[in-house]
């Protein structure tokens, strides 16, 4: 007998429906076979069904048993084909009726015969919404608050196949997961570091609110010890919370990552990666055979932080020139081609020579001009270009440490930062996916930024003496503009251009 | 030109002929303008003329000079010709600075409308067509008008060039722009340059100095930055030591600072800031 059950694949970011076949045969050895361009995990889903359908108390067919996964030119990978095959074979072998076929299963099977947490459920619901004609979705339980926040999906929480079948037959019914709604206002929860902790660096600071403010990249450079890491870290403590658009598309990288914890239903807070200077290239942009997102990807719409950042191969950082510019990953694989959103702010820290004291006022620099120079270029000059604000930090006097000034707290700078970000989205939100000024581009610029006579000859004069390059003049606008936003001032004036200048790339 | 003692002129009228005019030969006999102005835009006028041809490299000379004459209270006169003359007016209109389009044809031949800041001043009157005649004798009013005339681009033929023969005649300095040797645009000035008729300009500041202008003078630093440079003047300082010491915020400092450097005034290096010498 033939059972036809829907499941879905995930490719990227989006599913696509994958229709479980299973046929159990009259004639035949027993046998039990999977087809459809699978890979490794789903050619081992036979030993798990088979051994959870035992277990979950059920008689496996002793017959010669075919599954095809259709279409045939998806690679279908992961553990979450076991659902639906599982529930094919008994749909086959009449422990269940035949349903009219608008639900849909996803899920991985434990040996027992229980549902284990499963990646990309909330692509799951997002697909079951988007086709129109499936209904009702049966994931894990411990996914399924993760697919409970989109509305219009009826998603039904699985703990093991006994509890399915049962609802399934009618006689225990399942209680649907109930809608969660994105609550942007919940409470912030700690974060690792206050701006008020680090003694200081105002210069820093100020810049810190400017990048979180209008979501610009930034290098930090400094002697060690001088507090970069320390900075970069309380960096999250001021970015407002995510709305609730953003909360989606980053909960849906974090999903297809698998980075969801069980009973997580979405990322509140604003992702703050920081990845070692020893990560490859797929760590940093994603890829692989079977392509998982990387760190730019996971780092959207929030922070990556690379310390050390010279440190990086140069392969590495070249890499992120695309996704610093798309806001966006393309990665094209033999087996196909995906796209990971990848809107991240860069923060960067750096040494200004290898051994760190270079300019350092008590410390010798051991370093040689040569060192010094060959250092410096190992950033590239295009990554250079793609980071809006430079900022030095100095070597703090440890006298000064003791400094009993009351610093100024985080909340404080959210609040400047929140407002200025209230007046960016109301002056791009006609623009598709543009929140922050350094999203802009030339086109915006050159609309929203419009300078009063006194201000373009700054400029000029600007232009001429730093020999700023094209970039470099729309990236001075665009801080500027920043700079103008948490004045709450709608024109640029000469003091916000002035400020911005003291940010650009320094000798 | 402040707004109190403002005082505009009724529109498209002939003029009385600036003094500086009074001397050249042959005479001007009328002249006509075209806007609103005030008698101070003829006061220091620098001309700024080129050729028609003009190529990348004209126009980022433009780019560099103008700014900085603008800075200086300059007007920049020229023939509101395509080419240099028409980008010399622009860039000047662009960052503020007064203009003055001296025109080969009748006032009202071309339909412009001049604005606040650019004057049309023609010889001839009404619709007049431009004829060839017309624009060397209207060379002679851009060079009479103006303290000296800088050519930029001038072919070995150029119109700009019976300008700057004009310029020397009456007495005004002229300036050349050296520019490639292998230009045919600029064979001219060059030549210029080679047989001592004309200054050689590298950098703006060989205008000014000629001419004894210095920008400091011009915008005195305010008290602001005056006390400033009073800190830096003791020792060199990171921008957080300057904000402290002052007790002013960070962006304002910045601000401040980056005034300074454009003036050349402090240099930063290392992340500290120090007043420069010279």
């Amino acid at each position: 007998m033939l059972a036809k059950v829907k499941t879905c694949a995930i490719v990227g970011l989006s599913g696509v429906l994958v229709e479980v076949e299973v046929d159990i045969a009259s004639r035949g050895l027993p046998s039990f076979n999977i087809v459809g361009f699978s890979g490794k995990a789903v050619e081992e889903a036979r030993e798990r069904v088979k051994t959870a359908l035992v277990n979950s108390g059920f008689a496996f067919p002793l017959k010669k048993i075919t599954v095809n996964l259709a279409p045939s030119d998806i690679l279908k990978e992961g553990g979450s084909y076991d659902l639906p095959i599982a529930i094919g074979i008994l749909k086959a072998c009449g422990e269940i009726d035949e349903t009219e076929n608008n639900e849909l299963f996803y899920g991985e099977l434990s040996l027992d015969g229980k549902v284990r947490h499963t990646k990309g459920v909330l692509l799951v619901s997002i697909f079951a919404k988007e086709c129109g004609y499936i209904n009702e979705i049966y994931v894990p339980k411990d996914s399924s608050k993760e697919g409970a926040i989109v509305e219009d999906t009826t998603v039904f929480p699985v703990s093991n196949i006994q509890e399915l079948v049962n609802h399934l037959r009618g006689s225990k019914k399942i209680l649907p997961q109930g809608v969660i709604n994105i609550d942007t206002d919940l409470n912030r929860g700690k974060f690792e570091f206050d701006f008020c902790e680090v003694i200081g660096q105002e210069q820093a600071k100020r810049a810190l609110t400017i990048a979180a403010a209008g979501g610009h990249n930034i290098m930090l450079s400094g002697p060690p010890g001088s507090g970069k890491t320390m900075l970069a870290r309380a960096l999250p403590s001021i970015l407002p919370m995510l709305s609730a658009r953003e909360v989606l598309e980053v909960t849906k990288v974090y999903s297809v990552a698998g980075l969801l914890s069980p009973g997580e239903s979405y990322i509140k807070n604003r992702s703050f990666r920081a990845p070692h200077h020893s990560m490859s290239l797929v760590g940093l942009i994603g890829g692989g055979s079977h392509p998982v997102p990387g760190e730019v990807s996971l780092s959207h719409l929030g922070v990556l932080f690379l310390d050390e950042m010279a440190e990086f191969p140069r392969s590495v950082l070249e890499s992120m020139r695309q996704p610093m510019e798309d806001g966006k990953v393309v990665i094209s694989r033999a087996l196909g081609r995906v796209e990971y959103p990848a809107n991240f702010t860069l923060v960067a820290a750096v040494n200004p020579c290898p051994c760190g004291y270079n300019g350092h006022p008590r410390k010798v620099c051991s370093c040689t001009p040569t060192q010094i120079i060959r250092y410096k270029k190992r950033i590239s000059g295009p990554i250079m270009d793609r980071i809006d604000i430079h900022v030095h930090v100095p070597f703090v006097e440890p006298s000064l440490l003791d400094n009993t000034a009351a610093q100024v707290r985080s909340e404080q700078i959210l609040e400047e930062v929140k407002s200025a970000r209230k007046l960016q989205y109301e002056r791009l939100m006609h623009w598709e996916n543009m929140y922050t000024n350094s999203q802009m581009r030339n086109k915006q610029v050159t609309t929203y930024c419009s300078l009063s006579p006194e201000s373009v000859r700054l400029v000029r004069t600007a232009v001429e003496k730093y020999d700023l390059s094209t970039r470099g003049y729309f990236r001075l606008l665009k801080v500027a503009r920043t700079i103008a936003d948490l004045a709450h001032s709608s024109d640029i004036l000469i003091a916000h251009l002035a400020e911005a200048l003291q940010y650009r790339i320094k000798g | 030109m402040g707004a109190s003692n403002f005082v505009p002129k009724l529109y498209k009228y002939r003029m009385t002929i600036p003094s500086q005019l009074l001397k050249i030969r042959p005479k001007v006999q009328h002249l006509y303008y075209r806007g609103e102005y005030d008698e101070s835009i003829f006061n220091k006028c620098i001309a700024v003329v080129g050729s028609r041809r003009m190529t990348a490299y004209g126009k980022r000379v433009l780019e560099k000079i103008i700014p900085c004459l603008v800075e200086e209270g300059v007007t920049i006169v020229s023939g509101y010709m395509y080419g240099t003359d028409k980008e010399a007016h622009k860039i000047t209109l662009d960052c503020g600075g007064k203009t003055i389009a001296v025109l080969g044809w009748g006032i009202d031949w071309n339909p412009e409308v001049p604005s606040k800041n650019l004057l049309f001043v023609s010889e001839y009157p009404n619709d007049l067509k431009p004829q060839l005649w017309m624009f060397p004798k209207r060379n002679r009013i851009v060079a009479g008008l103006s303290l000296g005339v800088i050519v930029i681009e001038a072919s070995e033929d150029s119109g700009s060039l019976i300008t700057a023969d004009m310029a020397k005649k009456f007495g005004r300095k002229v300036f050349c722009i050296p520019g490639p040797i292998t230009s045919t645009v600029s064979k001219g000035s060059n030549t210029y340059i080679r047989d001592g008729l004309a200054s050689i300009v590298t950098d703006v500041n060989d205008i000014t100095q000629f001419f004894n202008w210095k920008i400091a003078e011009k915008h005195p630093s305010n008290g602001k930055q005056l006390a400033l440079l009073d800190f830096l003047d003791v020792e060199p300082l990171t921008m957080d030591e300057i904000s402290e010491k002052m007790c002013r915020k960070v962006s304002d400092v910045s601000a401040e600072l980056s005034l300074l450097q454009l003036k050349g005034e402090v240099i930063e290096e290392g992340g500290k800031y120090y007043v420069s010498k010279g």
